[in-house]
């Protein structure tokens, strides 16, 4: 297990494991997507309360969920990139950042565009949307920060420091709707006891939210190999890849 | 969909556009990557 994660530190082993892995990520995850789109616009029920708007929680819920955990696994990986040095770490946290700030932005523009029709707004002040809102500020801050900074070691060692102090959004995010009054939702499956929610749209929604993970490993693995050979370009193992082909 | 359409389809749609966008764009840069690297490589080679 320990040799497994020695290798995968090793960039031309991370470049070529990532190359193999990928397309298999991607059949699975549109084998998911599909069956959590049927599941979800095709074979649940209108709410009782919400009629169909509701089903936009399909990909609200998955994409909000996906924004924390992006943030929390660049910070992580960041992390580990500043303290052990590690090269593909320091490659995933900077793929990351791109794909995390579109989950956020799909969270945002979603949740509006259910907030529109049930809270006759598409956008309040309120603790959990401001919070995430917060949330793609960071993610744009990492973003910027990593491509004003040319030398991309020194740049992942910065975004890391600033991904790091961000941290302290994310349990916020998480326990806006409990510790403010909001007019967002608490939380109907993330909590102590059992999910608030009936099976016929769980169901779907667990499946379009492991599909949403198992994509964003797909854009992963496709950003970070290319931000493996641009770090390591000087060496030979890129020279063999490039000319191979 | 019950008088909803328009904001659950366009939903969708952004959606749809994004998860597009994501994995196309990587590819291509991707590609340009490797080009590139192989043109600096081979430049580097004549010189040599």
């Amino acid at each position: 297990m320990w040799t497994f994660f020695h290798k995968l530190g090793s960039p031309p082993y991370f470049y070529r494991i990532a190359g193999r892995l990928i397309p298999w990520l991607g059949w699975v995850c549109a084998g998911l997507l599909v069956a959590g789109l049927y599941g979800g616009l095709v074979l649940a029920p209108p709410d009782y309360q919400q009629g169909d708007s509701y089903r936009i929680i399909f990909i609200h819920v998955p994409s909000a969920w996906m924004s924390l955990f992006i943030y929390v696994l660049m910070a992580v990986s960041g992390a580990v990139g500043l303290i052990w040095r590690i090269k593909v770490a320091e490659a995933i946290a900077a793929a990351s950042a791109p794909v995390g700030a579109w989950f956020t932005f799909l969270a945002l523009i979603t949740g509006s565009l259910w907030g529109k029709p049930m809270w006759g707004t598409y956008w309040v002040w309120d603790a959990r949307l401001t919070s995430e809102l917060i949330l793609l500020f960071l993610y744009l801050g990492v973003i910027g920060l990593h491509s004003a900074i040319e030398d991309r070691r020194t740049a992942s060692r910065a975004t890391a420091v600033l991904s790091l102090v961000g941290l302290v959004n994310i349990p916020i995010i998480h326990f806006s709707v409990e510790w403010w009054n909001t007019l967002h939702q608490g939380a109907t499956v993330t909590k102590i006891g059992a999910p608030s929610i009936d099976l016929s749209m769980l169901l779907p929604l667990l499946i379009m939210a492991l599909g949403f993970k198992l994509y964003y490993f797909m854009v992963l693995l496709m950003r970070s190999r290319v931000e493996v050979l641009e770090r390591e370009r000087g060496s030979v193992w890129v020279r063999e890849v490039v000319q191979t082909g | 969909m019950g008088g909803y359409g328009v904001y659950v389809w366009s939903a969708y749609a952004i959606w749809l556009a994004v998860m597009i966008i994501n994995v196309v764009q990587p590819a291509i840069k991707s590609r340009g990557t490797l080009k590139r690297l192989a043109r600096s490589i081979n430049q580097r080679a004549k010189q040599t």
